[in-house]
């Protein structure tokens, strides 16, 4: 193993001739080793997995790779291990090309969905594998056995056998076993996702406070899960038929998502369809009409007036107000967006309940004003989705109420015209 | 048919049934075939051990038995048959593993075609193998006389087809298959992100062979091994065929007293002992089965 440049800029730390075995200085592990795609495409006959993906995991962060079914997610975390060649560009490991090395060579921890224990091996030889693997001598093996089950709660196990022991519990040891050789980075893919909801709920946590033992240790985190990325990751790649669809920090991307896709599938925002009618002084703020509707939403895209546009909004930022009596005063004093909407759906979720409105006028579509743009979301037929805390007396279908949102909690996005 | 009200209709076999159970006592639903069965393989059976037993006259008499049972022939005749049943065993299960590690987890042009091609040796007739074998490297087959023409040696150079190194090398190609099937099977089940998991901590191809696959691998090996060895302890066809001279086994014994020299007691003391040697294996086979657990029984 080649000797590894230090990569986070804490001075040189010369690697040791055999990186992975020799006790590192500190208790935690090697240093942290950013992970680079540069242009990967993965292409099998005519099929494009993963089309010009260019991604770069810093040193120590967790970087959550979101996207529906199908998206490539696993491709590219494949890719990184080496069980994936790409048709083209390069994956970097630190500051070396693995392209074209074997999975073998690559110092690489590795959690999969099934756990994949083997399930000859008490759990105490299953994590010993890989320092057995690297030859490292008895005592260290012994060692870092120990400290890996400990950092997972699991030393009371290490004599079981995996088949005895639970899902969450299979989980741990799969996550110790690929932290003894201390890797330079750590692929996870969907590691929660054979687990009940509770234990998903509590591993996410330890899988929190594990990267807050070894904040070095660089994680690629693929899941479908928004709850688990938005936890866990310091960022989250949005991906979408093999193309990275939105890059940020788990906040940005979802106060700010850059487009429609990112918008829905992080959050389920709501997206409604119109033109950019007026803007603010500063042009940070827009109003977009939409048949008779007019939203403002903050415009972080710039997007001039009379430009077609979508506008997002989180269902949860749509507060409710009683159904009030004069029409035409503003609901709000501090600038608040009011909106009407018919009650056409109500989904109780116990500690939340999710109104389906359509939105426009009381009297259904028929009074609505012809839309002067085709593409606009036809209010009449427009609907909107908000979550609150479910009401006190059940809501009736049919029932008109209005809503209220600050403008800086929607955005206007440009429009798509490829976007389905 | 919950409903109680509703009777339910006179079902035809069922009546067939109830008229052929008040006809015959239950009882013998059970014991006619068994008598059957009992009358055609088990009387014959039962013939050649008495035979056995009393030497070919009247009352025990466990003396001729004895006597074929300590002399050189048949001393030899084991030995040879449980040497070469060991040997091909061993082949098979080594073949067999490697072929079946490579089969399942190499990819090559022209796999599957491999795959259907052993399969089908399972359907072949065990001589057919063998005649091939003579074409191939008999004294007359195609290696000799090609060695022969190129060196200009008189004698075949090749010879071990008709010895004990013949036998077993036409066992091996005749049983791997039965060794490769449960084999296939057992690695097809087998999770691939085990093997991945393995490589990405640093394994090579031996140490995930060692650690990964054969473990996965023993129940199927296990099964196999005793199949085979039953199947070549009992193999009469392939030695027939090979004619090497000084390989004598028991199944060629039987058939070389019986049906050469007309010395029954002596055959039926012969197969009385293979006899024993196969139940001992079928017990051995069966326990292997069992513990690759009721799952995985029909596997082999
Ligand atoms: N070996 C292969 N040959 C052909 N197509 C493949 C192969 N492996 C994956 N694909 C295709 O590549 C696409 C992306 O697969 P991938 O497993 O990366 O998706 P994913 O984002 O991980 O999805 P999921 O959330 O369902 O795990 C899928 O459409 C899949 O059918
Ligand atoms: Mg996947």
């Amino acid at each position: 193993m080649p000797a590894v440049p230090d990569t986070t800029g804490e001075g040189a730390v010369a690697a040791p001739p055999s990186l992975s075995v020799s006790p590192s200085p500190s208790p935690q592990g090697p240093e942290g080793q950013r992970i680079h795609f540069e242009d990967v495409s993965v292409r099998y006959g005519a099929v494009t997995v993963l089309s010009d993906f260019t991604l770069t995991v810093e040193p120590g962060e967790i970087v959550a790779l979101l996207g529906p079914s199908g998206s490539g997610k696993t491709t590219a975390l494949r890719a990184v291990a080496g069980f994936v060649a790409p048709t083209s560009g390069r994956v970097f490991i630190g500051q070396r090309d693995v392209t074209g090395i074997a999975p073998n060579a690559r110092n690489i921890g590795m959690v999969v969905q099934n756990y994949a224990l083997f399930p000859h091996m008490s759990v105490a030889e299953n994590v010993a594998f890989g320092l057995r693997a690297r030859r490292a001598e008895r005592g260290l093996v012994a060692r870092r056995v120990a400290e890996s089950l400990a950092l997972v709660g699991m030393e009371a196990f290490a004599g079981r056998m995996p088949r005895a022991l639970s899902g969450g519990q299979q989980q741990r040891v799969a996550i110790a076993r690929a932290l003894a050789i201390r890797p330079s980075v750590l692929l996870l893919d969907e590691p929660l996702s054979a687990l009940d909801a509770q234990i998903r709920r509590q591993m996410v946590e330890e899988i929190g406070r594990l990267h807050r033992e070894i904040p070095d240790l660089t994680i690629l985190y693929v899941t479908h899960d928004q709850h688990e990325a938005l936890t866990l990751a310091d960022r989250i790649a949005i991906m979408r038929d093999g193309k990275l669809a939105a890059l940020d920090t788990a906040r940005a991307l979802y106060r700010r998502p850059p487009n429609r896709f990112s918008a829905e599938f992080l959050g389920r925002a709501n997206v409604l369809e119109g033109r950019v009618s007026a803007l603010s002084d500063d042009g940070t703020m827009a109003e977009l009409e939409i048949g008779a509707l007019r939203m403002r939403g903050a415009n972080p895209h710039g997007l001039p007036a009379g430009a077609r546009a979508l506008i997002g909004l989180r269902p949860h930022h749509l507060t409710q107000a009683l159904p009030h009596a004069g029409p035409g005063t503003s609901g709000a004093a501090d600038g608040a967006v009011r909106i009407e909407g018919r009650i056409t759906h109500v989904d109780w979720q116990g500690a939340s309940e999710t109104l389906t409105l359509a939105l426009g006028p009381t009297s259904g579509g028929t009074t609505s004003g012809g839309t002067a743009s085709g593409a606009a979301s036809d209010p009449a037929t427009a609907e909107i989705r908000c979550t609150a805390p479910p009401a006190a007396e059940p809501h009736r279908i049919g029932a008109t109420i209005t809503l209220h949102y600050d403008p800086q909690d929607a955005t206007v996005l440009p429009h798509e015209a490829t976007d389905g | 048919m919950a409903d109680a009200t509703t009777r339910p209709l006179p079902h035809p076999h069922r009546t067939l049934r109830h008229t052929l159970r008040a006809a015959l006592p239950g009882s013998a639903w059970v014991v006619l075939p068994l008598a059957l069965s009992a009358l055609v393989f088990l009387y014959p059976l039962a013939l050649v051990l008495h035979e056995a037993l009393t030497g070919g006259g009247a009352g025990l008499d466990t003396g001729p038995a004895l006597r074929v049972l300590g002399a050189h022939i048949f001393r030899t005749a084991l030995t040879n048959t449980l040497r070469i049943a060991l040997a091909s065993t061993l082949g098979c299960l080594v073949i067999g593993f490697a072929l079946a590690v490579v089969l399942s987890y190499v990819p090559f042009p022209g796999r599957s075609l491999a795959l259907r091609l052993i399969e089908t040796f399972i359907a072949l007739p065990t001589f057919l193998v063998t005649l091939a074998f003579t074409f191939l490297y008999g004294s007359a087959g195609i290696v000799n006389e090609t060695l022969m023409q190129a060196t200009g040696a008189a004698l075949p150079p090749l010879d071990f087809l008709y010895s004990s190194w013949g036998v077993i090398l036409a066992e091996v190609t005749v049983y791997t298959p039965f060794v490769l099937r449960p084999l296939m099977a057992a690695f097809s089940t087998l999770d691939r992100a085990q093997i991945e998991v393995a490589a990405s901590l640093g394994a090579r191809a031996p140490m995930i062979v060692r650690r990964i696959l054969l473990p996965a691998a023993l129940p199927a090996l296990m099964a196999g091994g005793s199949l085979c060895l039953l199947l070549t302890v009992n193999e009469f066809g392939i030695v027939l065929f090979i004619g090497a001279k000084g390989v004598i086994t028991l199944p060629l014994l039987v058939y070389s007293k019986a049906i050469q020299e007309f010395d029954y007691p002596t055959a039926c003391v012969v197969a009385s002992a293979n006899l024993v040697l196969s139940v001992g294996l079928y017990a051995l086979y069966r326990a292997m089965v069992g513990r690759m657990g009721g799952g995985h029984a029909d596997l082999v």
